[in-house]
């Protein structure tokens, strides 16, 4: 059990509504992705799952524990990184992770092992030693995502985690969310289509604070284009994902339930078959500009 | 677990002060004004009995006994030690909650299983710990001029001073943490912190003796000059405090003056804990 829930939350700015009766729920070991324009609430509907923010009404709970009664019981079972990370300029990256390994409980020694392991997860280990005022906005966020999963929480909360990072490191960084998905329940935020697309199960699309689009409802968002490097000779066995079809590059997957986009993914891999792009077939940027073009 | 957390928080928050700018700066400050203390004290020691004869309006004639010269010296330096733990709260106080919100570490900081409680507390003790090094280095400097210099040892009224001062530090770092958990900016929260404490006490100050020939002893600043008056119970600042008395403030002024800094600090920081958990970090 863990997951997040946000019931009928409702907060404002002196004049500005950022959100109007948010209700969802992100269940066990899934991936929801926010998609939203600038000002539409993603980043303030994550600061208060957080304990940043403290919504006007409604509530928000992990594992049932109320974030606004309860922040530090619900924030153990919590990583997260919120827009760009800053830390103290005069402690060096391992200080810093330091720090939240020791609140989070953990022992010298077993800080130790948890800072080795996160920052070779998050490739900031090389550099785990200067201080942190010298860092590059790509270091600041390696080193804030080590610190989203220093301790091992269930839950990982991510605002546009790949903000500042170069291609190179997007890259990266989208492979660990796929790899972490198999163990933990992830909400993350993102303005790119692409990155929801190939990360997430479920994708919430928020516009002037409110929930304009779930995938969850939308049967059209489950069938999957997976695009092919060359031709396809060998097919693997793909209906215990759904039902599907190929043409001489392509393959459509009608997806079951709770099958996830790097299952069938790992699966093509594993067979040798060479993935050019993955797609929802009713494509998500089509969906995303009539949502928000339907708002505005 | 709370202890445990508040110690890690301590630890964590200590290192940052140390090797800030802002404690190198003070810690320049601070050896620059005793290098001038000390090469003063060496310079001048022999004129204080003159000038107290003179302050006395007495005769030259008249002996100034030498356990008022030495409490004289005593009285100088620890003018200028109070009025450290303001320059030294200013610095490390002032920026202490707001830089939280204005250098956006409270996006990776807040968000972790830790009370706002023990990261204010731990961040408050960890700041105080430094005020006191910065306090300790020019009250040992003291301690060692006063040695070389009359060749003896002072050490009860020595250490009811410099306990004096911890608490002044306490009290003005309470406040410096109080107005720094309402402003989202550093540069507000000194100068309010400035202006506070230089500016409105003063004119409070002014205006009572001057309107009603009376003392705000309730005002920090006053309160604040028992750390010299100790010695000789005389605020230069004032027209009723000792009036040109040359014998210790009694048990019972400095008692008050304790009360009143205490009551000052557990005041502001009971605010500053209850502003400080509340804050949301937009």
């Amino acid at each position: 059990m863990s997951r997040i829930a946000f019931e009928g939350i409702f907060k404002s700015f002196s004049d500005i509504q950022a959100l109007s009766d948010v209700t969802f729920e992100v269940s066990d070991g899934s991936s929801t992705g926010i998609l939203g324009p600038n000002g539409s609430g993603k980043t303030t509907l994550m600061k208060i799952l957080t304990g940043l923010l403290r919504p006007d009404s409604g509530k928000a709970m992990v594992n049932d524990i109320s974030v606004g009664t309860n922040p530090k019981e619900a924030m153990q079972h919590v990583g997260s990184l919120i827009e760009q990370p800053e830390f103290y300029t005069y402690l060096s990256g391992y200080e810093t992770l330091e720090f939240a390994c020791r609140i989070r409980g953990l022992g010298k020694q077993e800080t130790r092992t948890e800072i080795a392991r996160v920052s070779q997860m998050t490739g900031c280990y090389d550099y785990l030693h200067r201080r942190t005022g010298g860092y590059s906005r790509g270091m600041k966020q390696r080193l804030g995502l080590s610190i989203a999963l220093a301790g091992d929480p269930e839950i990982l909360v991510l605002d546009e985690p790949t903000f500042g990072l170069d291609p190179k490191g997007m890259k990266e960084l989208g492979d660990l969310i796929l790899e972490m998905r198999r163990t933990k329940t992830i909400l993350f935020s993102t303005h790119l289509l692409n990155e929801a697309r190939t990360l997430c199960d479920r994708i919430i699309i928020m516009e002037s604070g409110r929930m304009k689009y779930d995938s969850k409802d939308d049967p059209s968002m489950r069938i999957l284009r997976i695009k092919i490097d060359g031709r396809i000779n060998n097919i693997p066995e793909l209906s215990i994902f759904g039902s599907y079809s190929f043409t001489a590059d392509s393959i459509l997957i009608n997806k079951k339930d709770k099958v996830n986009n790097s299952d069938i993914i790992e699966m093509l891999v594993s067979n040798g078959i060479k993935i050019d792009k993955v797609e929802d077939f009713d494509t998500l940027s089509a969906k995303y500009l009539s949502v928000v073009e339907k708002g505005s | 677990m709370a202890s445990g957390s508040i110690s890690v928080v301590y630890s964590h928050y200590l290192k940052n002060y140390y090797r800030s700018r802002s404690f190198y700066l003070m810690l320049f400050l601070d050896l620059l004004i005793l290098g001038l203390f000390t090469y003063f004290s060496f310079k001048y020691q022999n004129k204080l009995p003159a000038f107290f004869s003179a302050f006395q309006g007495s005769s030259t004639s008249k002996v100034v006994s030498p356990a008022l010269v030495k409490s004289a010296f005593n009285y100088i330096w620890e003018f200028v030690l109070q009025l450290l733990p303001v320059f030294a709260a200013v610095f490390f106080g002032s920026p202490a909650l707001s830089s939280e919100i204005e250098s956006r570490t409270a996006f990776n900081v807040f968000p972790l299983p830790v009370s706002r409680f023990v990261l204010h507390l731990g961040k408050f003790f960890a700041a105080l710990t430094v005020t006191a090094v910065v306090l300790g280095i020019f009250a040992l400097g003291q301690f060692i001029n006063f040695l070389l210099i009359y060749h003896e040892l002072e050490v009860s009224t020595f250490y009811i001073s410099i306990l004096l001062s911890i608490v002044l530090a306490f009290s003005i770092l309470s406040i410096t943490f109080l107005v720094s958990s309402i402003f989202n900016k550093n540069l507000y929260a000194y100068i309010t912190v400035f202006l506070l404490y230089f500016l409105i006490f003063n004119a409070i100050n002014i205006v009572f003796e001057f309107l009603y020939g009376y003392t705000p002893i309730y005002l920090l600043s006053n309160a604040a000059s028992i750390v010299y008056r100790v010695y000789i119970n005389f605020d230069p600042f004032s027209f009723t405090i000792g009036t040109g008395s040359i014998s210790p403030a009694p048990n019972s002024s400095i008692i008050l003056d304790t009360s009143i800094m205490m009551l000052y600090a557990l005041v502001t920081l009971a605010f500053s804990l209850i502003i400080f958990d509340r804050r949301e970090v937009k």
